[in-house]
């Protein structure tokens, strides 16, 4: 369909040329990275909105720094690095989602001790969800995920719906592989509490 | 099943690891049946998450791409302006320099911009271009034409809003450091009278104004103060601290209940902050502490409770 001359470029190279000063880049880039970031900040925010003045802001802010980027880095995670940090400012700005310590997030078992995914998998129903209907799943599904520790959600949404690597989570939110690792564990143990804990209640 | 060993499996449920240890965790889970156990329990717990995806069909916002990509050529456009070209005139004996004595007063962002102000139809024409030229590569037509008319019509108010700007620092360096106050019993086009009526602003026309209600503020709004604990009305300063979320004067809310709705611009308002700054906000709670700009803390239109508490009042609107 596209007439586009640089279609086929890969991100990496529309960054680098952009970087040099060939402006119909960021076009390219902007219409090939619009459903997927716009989705990641719209699931994010929680705000079609917000995601959507989060997303112009994010290629601002791309074009703005476009002098930092490096040959050869890897510009999908330095994309989300920069969408999720507006997205954080934007959420500061409206005054949006508190951040939850991570020490409470931890799951632990009543003697303090962090319990084994498999355990407490087992421990549960295997699939207490499975008599709601669609439409009351996601709502569900949504919910659960919004509830979880910031920290966590994150990681959540890029692990399972934005389909990241472990390496290019920890380069995007800047932190340890094994942070990622660890609190991706962490999360779907929660998840996992939760959705047990819906599945034995009648309602929500 | 260690926990090392269960982070490793839930990767691979996600096809998160490298190809290194997706191998690996291959042949753990051919050898151990405990390990495929595990997985089998992960994928199950994820299942859910499923239930949640984006629909790839789902439209996206009308003209995101457009509407990118003009805000980008706005800023690019701004931050050249905020940034002028320097040009070198070497002085001749013949024709000497006319600028720089060490007596005269260094030039502060806030009057470069203001010297750039004229050049505003130039901007618009530095955005048409920049933009055009991506228009070529986008393949996209009128919709984004009307989207960069629109931005161009923020840009002009935004430089409007610098140029009344101008004439608020003027009165308040010769006021204190104050800026014009809007007084008890009187309205928010008060202050903006005064500064015509001492001949701080003269031929500026702030650009998205029509003159509603018969007011030379019209579609715009001006800061109605605050009261101190004593219930005194106080204006602001270009001494205060916190300057950067002070709003003085932007476009005008409609106002709907408790609600407001931007009047002039698509998705939001111009704010001027007493810092010189101006910023397109999206929403209304921009002021110190995310405060609403629009009313105070009370819900209502008037004066804020405190300092911190800033409203902007329409030219009818009174402390």
């Amino acid at each position: 369909m596209s007439n586009d001359p640089l279609a086929r470029r890969t991100d990496e190279e529309l960054l680098l040329l952009l970087r040099e000063g060939y402006k119909e880049a960021m076009g390219t880039l902007v219409r090939r990275y619009q459903r997927e970031l716009f989705g990641y900040l719209r699931r994010y925010v929680n705000d079609e909105h917000l995601a959507e003045d989060i997303f112009q802001l994010t290629f601002v802010a791309l074009y703005a720094k476009i002098n930092q980027y490096e040959k050869g880095r890897p510009a999908r995670p330095w994309i989300y690095a920069i969408a999720t940090n507006q997205a954080i400012d934007a959420m500061r700005r409206v005054g949006r989602r508190a951040t939850v310590s991570i020490e409470s997030a931890e799951v632990e078992n009543q003697e303090g001790e962090r319990r084994g995914l498999g355990e407490l998998l087992e421990s549960k129903e295997t699939n207490p969800l499975e008599h709601a209907d669609l439409s009351e799943l996601r709502t569900l599904v949504r919910a659960t995920v919004d509830r979880l520790p910031e920290f966590l959600r994150v990681v959540v949404i890029l692990a399972y719906y934005q389909g990241l690597k472990y390496q290019d989570i920890a380069d995007i939110l800047d932190i340890p592989l094994g942070t990622v690792k660890s609190r991706l564990h962490t999360a779907l143990a929660k998840l996992h509490e939760s959705w047990s804990l819906v599945g034995s209640v009648p309602e929500l | 099943m260690d926990y090392l060993q269960e982070e490793k499996l839930l990767g691979y449920a996600l096809k998160a690891l490298p190809t290194q240890d997706t191998q690996t965790t291959e042949i753990l889970l051919a050898e151990s049946p405990q390990a495929q156990r595990t997985l089998d329990l992960i994928r199950s717990a994820l299942a859910p998450l499923a239930s949640d995806q984006d629909d790839p069909n789902e439209p996206l916002p009308p003209q995101l791409v457009a509407n990118t990509i003009g805000r980008v050529a706005e800023w690019i456009v701004q931050a050249e302006r905020l940034v002028p070209p320097i040009e070198c005139h070497a002085p001749s004996e013949s024709q000497p320099a006319a600028v720089a004595t060490s007596n005269e007063p260094p030039v502060y962002p806030v009057m470069a911009r203001e010297l750039a102000v004229d050049s505003s139809s130039n901007s618009r024409r530095n955005v048409f271009a920049i933009a055009v030229s991506l228009v070529l590569v986008l393949g996209i037509g009128l919709p984004f034409l009307a989207t960069l008319r629109s931005h161009a019509r923020q840009t002009a108010c935004a430089d409007s809003l610098r140029q009344v700007y101008s004439a608020l620092v003027q009165y308040a360096d010769d006021n204190e450091g104050n800026f014009p106050k809007v007084a008890e019993l009187q309205t928010a086009e008060s202050a903006i009278q005064t500064l015509r009526d001492q001949g701080y602003l003269t031929h500026t026309r702030l650009s998205c104004n029509d003159q509603a209600h018969g007011l030379s503020l019209g579609n715009y709004s001006y800061t109605l103060g605050y009261r101190d604990e004593l219930g005194t009305l106080c204006g602001f300063s270009y001494l205060d601290p916190d300057q950067d979320y002070i709003p003085l004067l932007a476009d005008a809310p409609r106002r709907k209940g408790e609600e407001t709705k931007p009047i002039n611009h698509r998705g939001g308002q111009n704010v001027l902050f007493a810092n010189g700054q101006v910023r397109f906000c999206t929403h209304a709670n921009v002021g110190i502490e995310n405060d609403h700009i629009f009313r105070n803390e009370r819900g209502k239109v008037g004066a804020g409770l405190r300092r911190e508490d800033s409203v902007l009042g329409r030219g009818y609107e009174m402390p």
